[in-house]
């Protein structure tokens, strides 16, 4: 009798633990895998990363562009970061005119680091200046306009009313590679990465009355909310979470042989850990949930 | 008239937007562009200015009246008119006349390349007579073709950070990477600014607190999970399964060596999410339109604020 005492004791011991006991098992399966990330085989999505990543592949060599809505914050750069990197790699690689623009303001930070880290890797490796990318020739960085839907529609219809003067002040208009972009009709494709709702925002004002092609790069807890879009075909492609994005940054250093820093894929160890830990806390939350449910029923409580 | 005037002037609105899309004219669609690409945005602007006015209003009010945690409305005003101002005047990147850029390498641009000094006096020297001192050799980079002479000190910033980069590249690589003064022949040790502007405030303050804030959900959602996620009856144990699938799908290890996971993982998003998604969208599509026509024929009257 005694035995079984101090036995269900456990379960309710087990039940109640500390929540700083978890705070430290989690803490040492996300850190230690951060301090020595370690290979996963990553297997590539066809429908969303593949689908995206082929899309772009198939851009016209000559007369293309493409817009990036950058709309990720410090709060979900882990996973919208890595994305935008891999994004702009891609297209930098293939030579796609990149416009970029933010719907919120604490986007600027990271996008335009984006821009900058991306920039001096390729301009690092140039040898040439056709091989360096230049801002004005290969990319502009539009800035931020509130509210979101004045540039969403306004883009459609003349990029230079919503946007006489770059995010640094320089006019537009004298940018060399806006010579052939005026609105969404000159742009093959808009990719907004977002830990909200605004790719859809995207394909229900841009897309349905402009017809121009929308991507998405979205936070892994947002996924289920964009299927349908994927599965009309509203959406070509999409980047789910920092899976989505370690997939992309395989794709494109096997095509490209690109050799800089795998952001997500290092970020995978970490995050796989961290669910492996989750899993088990929940079976193990359960199991003594059970058994003390159990001891509780035999003992008629 | 008070009551009134919102009303009539959302009905002519709402009516000339949906005008708009299915008229062809190109006089409609100037129309509109001109009422969306700058009356909205005037709109937008004065709904800024609301805003900024509000928070300092509320957090002076709780300053004067000593409510609870006053002492922290003191942090966002003191911040909030401190990277106004940097922003205002010094810009996002130090382009603008306030400085906001401090010490570092010294840098000058000359006859398309970029050479680096140990001290402004070295740099000085060379400006003197550019032509005794001139080595293309000893030049750090070609400068950029988007980069002008006399080098501003946001450009100078922007350089820095290439040659940094290149730097450490080169370290990475096991190449010696070395910048020799053209005035003395000696390396100049690569010195990092000191930066306040926008960016820089961005990248150290905002970054770091907003990602921390983030991280700590990590260690409360193990918590919860631990303590509250129990299969209590036959839904909880549904919705426990599929999640369990669904994060399982997530790790590449369980889509590797578990075979179906993936398959699984793929059908519970394509099959039972996007039926449930659709008809919750479909439901929630409806209810808007029936809003909006209600709001637009003044029977829904709540976003008129005050009794109305």
């Amino acid at each position: 009798m005694s035995n079984r005492v101090e036995i269900q004791t456990v379960w309710q011991k087990m039940m109640g633990v500390d929540r700083r006991v978890i705070y430290v098992i989690v803490a040492l399966v996300m850190i230690i895998p951060i301090i020595f990330p370690f290979d996963l085989p990553i297997r590539v999505s066809e429908r969303t990363t593949q689908a995206l990543f082929d899309a772009v592949e198939k851009f016209p060599k000559e007369h293309n562009a493409m817009l990036i809505s950058a709309d990720l914050s410090p709060q979900d750069q882990p996973e919208l970061y890595p994305m935008l990197v891999s994004l702009l790699r891609h297209s930098f690689h293939r030579r796609i005119k990149v416009l970029a623009m933010c719907l919120y303001a604490n986007s600027l930070g990271l996008a335009e680091q984006a821009f900058n880290q991306v920039v001096s890797e390729f301009n690092n490796r140039a040898t040439t200046d056709e091989e360096r990318i230049i801002y004005g020739r290969d990319y502009v960085f539009l800035g931020w306009k509130p509210p979101p839907i004045v540039p969403i529609l306004g883009l459609g219809e003349n990029i230079f009313d919503v946007f006489p003067k770059d995010f640094y002040g320089n006019d537009l208009n004298l940018q060399p590679m806006m010579t052939n972009i005026k609105s969404y009709r000159d742009m093959d494709m808009i990719a907004s990465i977002a830990a909200n709702s605004l790719p859809i925002t995207y394909v229900a004002y841009a897309q349905a009355r402009y017809g121009i092609k929308v991507t998405a790069g979205v936070t892994a807890v947002s996924v289920a909310d964009f299927y349908p879009y994927l599965d009309s075909g509203q959406l070509t492609g999409m980047i789910e979470g920092m899976k989505g994005a370690a997939e992309y940054e395989k794709l494109v250093q096997e095509k490209f042989s690109d050799q800089e820093r795998r952001m997500a894929c290092e970020g995978m160890s970490a995050q796989s850990t961290t669910h492996i830990a989750i899993i088990l806390m929940v079976i193990l939350g359960n199991v003594c949930y059970f058994m003390q449910r159990r001891h509780e029923n035999r003992r008629g409580v | 008239m008070k009551r009134n005037l919102p009303l009539y002037l959302l009905f002519i609105f709402a009516i000339w937007g949906g005008i708009s899309v299915f008229v062809g004219k190109e006089s409609v669609h100037e129309i509109d562009n001109l009422l969306r690409n700058k009356l909205l945005l005037i709109v937008g602007a004065f709904a800024i200015i609301l805003g900024l006015g509000s928070l300092i209003f509320h957090h002076m009010v709780k300053i004067r009246n000593k409510s609870r945690y006053w002492q922290y409305s003191y942090v966002t005003l003191v911040s909030l008119f401190i990277s106004s101002f940097i922003g205002l005047f010094g810009g996002v990147r130090g382009e603008k006349s306030l400085p906001t850029i401090f010490g570092g390498l010294v840098l000058l641009a000359h006859d398309g390349q970029v050479y680096a000094f140990q001290n402004e006096a070295e740099m000085g020297q060379f400006k003197a007579s550019p032509d005794k001192f001139v080595d293309p050799a000893r030049a750090v980079m070609p400068l950029p073709s988007n980069v002008e002479a006399p080098l501003s000190r946001y450009a100078a910033s922007s350089l820095r950070d290439e040659i940094e980069l290149r730097a450490s590249n080169a370290r990475r690589n096991g190449i010696q990477f070395e910048m020799i003064s053209p005035v003395t022949g000696k390396p100049v040790p690569f010195k990092k600014d000191f930066r306040i502007h926008i960016q820089q405030l961005f990248e150290g303050i905002l970054v770091p607190c907003g990602s921390t804030m983030f991280a700590m959900l990590a260690f409360y959602m193990c918590s919860a999970a631990y303590r509250a996620f129990r299969m209590r009856n036959l839904h909880a144990g549904v919705l426990l399964v599929s999640a369990f699938i669904v994060m399982l799908g997530q790790i590449p290890l369980a889509t590797a060596y578990i075979p179906g996971v993936y398959e699984l993982r793929q059908w519970i998003l394509d099959v039972p999410n996007m039926a449930s998604k659709r008809g919750i969208m479909i439901g929630v599509g409806l209810g808007a339109v029936a809003t909006s026509f209600k709001i637009i024929f003044g029977i829904e009257r709540a976003w008129l604020g005050g009794d109305e």
